[in-house]
């Protein structure tokens, strides 16, 4: 049998020389530590973005926290015009990064935006992959049941097992129906869309759907076949804060400080009216010390 | 219980589907193209006489093919920049992921394409006096894209759809481009209706195409 190494070569050399290519690309390239994985970045964050002079920050549309002009894709929103302020204070440039409710907290982690302005509820659970800044609003949640439905008066109407809760997977509303309507029958839908669960009501597939209750006062306004029926009597009230990685102390701090400032000079709730938003402050009374 | 329709709505925000759907478009052409070309690739490294070479090619189309699309979309948009520092658009990374995940699939279907040519047509045309080129152009590929065409549209029209899972990383496409709609009106049925009716648009004319030369291809009852 004749041996024929020269057909044999070029194949083998080719495979060779790609296969190398690709080793030495994955263990000449800079990788970071798990560390600096997870704080995403070799430098501290404040550090680096006053470096760069970028500050990337994370968003989810939620108006009117957010609002993405579909048309235009023009950002606005009051939490965006509040990480605009803070970055011009800093004489840096805001980078956008637009994320969703389901990956939004991995964008942070694997170093996709520095701070995420999401209107993320601060529960306990939450903030064990995340660390978050200090309360900024405070939303409720409110539940939308057909017109004209009358078993329905209170939240105790709901934990019956005869009724059907739609709520959003990993949404707030699903943490309360778990842990306060255990009875009742849930259809948990995987979406991002937060009105979603309020049109298995619209569709008859609920008797009731539950979200935040901006959410819920909106789809009602659009919806004369539902009410909202919890309108102005949000039930639940959760604290709404941004978010940075879990052990980006330094830029958290900062973070606060901003938001800090931005709340007791009257700036946020100056952009909250401008977009027609009716979030829920806890009352403050200040006094002169004599 | 009666819904009031209302699309009115829809023509208000037309120009962020249209937008979307050009979007989804885009990233379907770049698949198409790149996976296709990316396939053949694969299937050309798979001939090559190497256990390693035959041993690679076979790890990459098993993972590939049994990976979902929206674990490597997910995956990929978080790993490269966690693992590597790569940070790339979301748009790129659908593309990355949708362009390997068409390749595994595009490489079975050469494959197959390919050894529908019986051999000995081959060795005939060598034999003729055809060199190797000839023989690739005149007789192997005549026949194989007789076989290939259809099968390809088939996984062509599957990326075409898959293509709405982008959305999860906040790729601008038609699904994501109407979810940022329904946020502002909060009217998903008549948003999602439209956009059916989009999908069918763009889906039905490759259907039909694939079925035409699917009928071409069968042979002619004697």
């Amino acid at each position: 049998m004749l041996n024929r190494p020269s057909a044999r070569v070029p194949g083998r050399r080719l495979l060779t020389m790609v296969l190398s290519a690709l080793l030495l690309c994955t263990l000449g390239c800079s990788r970071p530590s798990p560390q600096e994985a997870l704080s995403g970045y070799r430098i501290p964050t404040l550090r680096r973005i006053q470096q760069d002079g970028t500050m990337r920050v994370g968003y989810v549309v939620y108006p009117p926290t957010v609002v993405k002009n579909p048309n235009t894709g023009e950002l606005s929103g009051h939490f965006v015009d509040a990480a605009r302020f803070i970055a011009d204070v800093m004489k840096v440039r805001v980078q956008f990064v637009e994320a969703t409710w389901s990956t939004f907290v991995a964008g942070l982690q694997s170093g996709q935006f520095d701070l995420s302005i999401a209107a993320t509820y601060r529960t306990i659970p939450r903030a064990t992959a995340v660390a978050f800044t200090t309360p900024i609003i405070y939303i409720g949640n409110g539940a939308i049941v057909r017109r004209g439905d009358t078993r329905f008066r209170s939240l105790s109407d709901f934990d019956k097992p005869a009724i059907t809760i739609a709520v959003a997977q990993g949404e707030a509303s699903h943490e309360y129906a778990l842990q306060h309507l255990p009875t009742a029958h849930l259809t948990v839908l995987s979406t991002a869309d937060l009105s979603q669960p309020l049109t298995e009501v619209i569709a008859g597939r609920a008797d009731v759907g539950l979200a935040d209750a901006w959410t819920t006062a909106q789809f009602a306004a659009k919806h004369p076949e539902v009410v909202d029926l919890f309108a102005g009597q949000p039930y639940d009230l959760t604290p709404v804060g941004w978010a940075v990685r879990q052990n980006d102390t330094e830029f958290l701090n900062f973070v606060n400080t901003a938001v800090d400032y931005l709340i007791s000079t009257g700036r946020m709730r100056d952009w909250e009216r401008k977009y027609g938003a009716h979030w829920v402050y806890p009352k403050v009374t200040w006094e002169i010390t004599q | 219980m009666g819904y009031h329709w209302d699309f009115a709505i829809v023509f208000r925000f037309a120009p962020a589907l249209l937008h979307g759907t050009v979007l989804t478009l885009e990233l379907t052409a770049i698949t198409i193209v790149f996976g296709t070309l990316l396939g053949a690739l694969v299937e050309v490294l798979r001939r090559v006489p190497s256990r390693l070479a035959s041993f690679v090619v076979a790890l990459y189309i098993e993972v590939f093919r049994a990976l979902p699309l929206l674990v490597l979309l997910v995956w990929l948009y978080y790993l490269l920049p966690l693992a590597w520092g790569i940070r790339i658009s979301s748009f790129l990374t659908a593309a990355i992921a949708m362009t390997v995940n068409l390749s595994a699939f595009a490489a079975v279907t050469i494959r197959s394409g390919l050894e529908a040519v019986p051999r000995g047509q081959n060795e005939a045309a060598l034999a003729l006096g055809m060199n190797p080129s000839q023989v690739l152009f005149r007789i192997v590929l005549p026949q194989t894209a007789r076989v290939l065409l259809p099968n390809l549209l088939g996984l062509y029209i599957t990326m075409l759809k898959l293509s709405s899972l982008a959305s999860v990383i906040a790729v601008y496409e038609l699904l994501h481009s109407a979810n940022t709609v329904i946020s502002q009106v909060y009217r998903p049925l008549e948003i999602y209706t439209v956009i059916a009716l989009i999908y069918l648009i763009l889906v039905l004319p490759m259907s039909y195409l694939s079925k035409r030369l699917e009928s071409r291809v069968q042979p002619r009852p004697a």
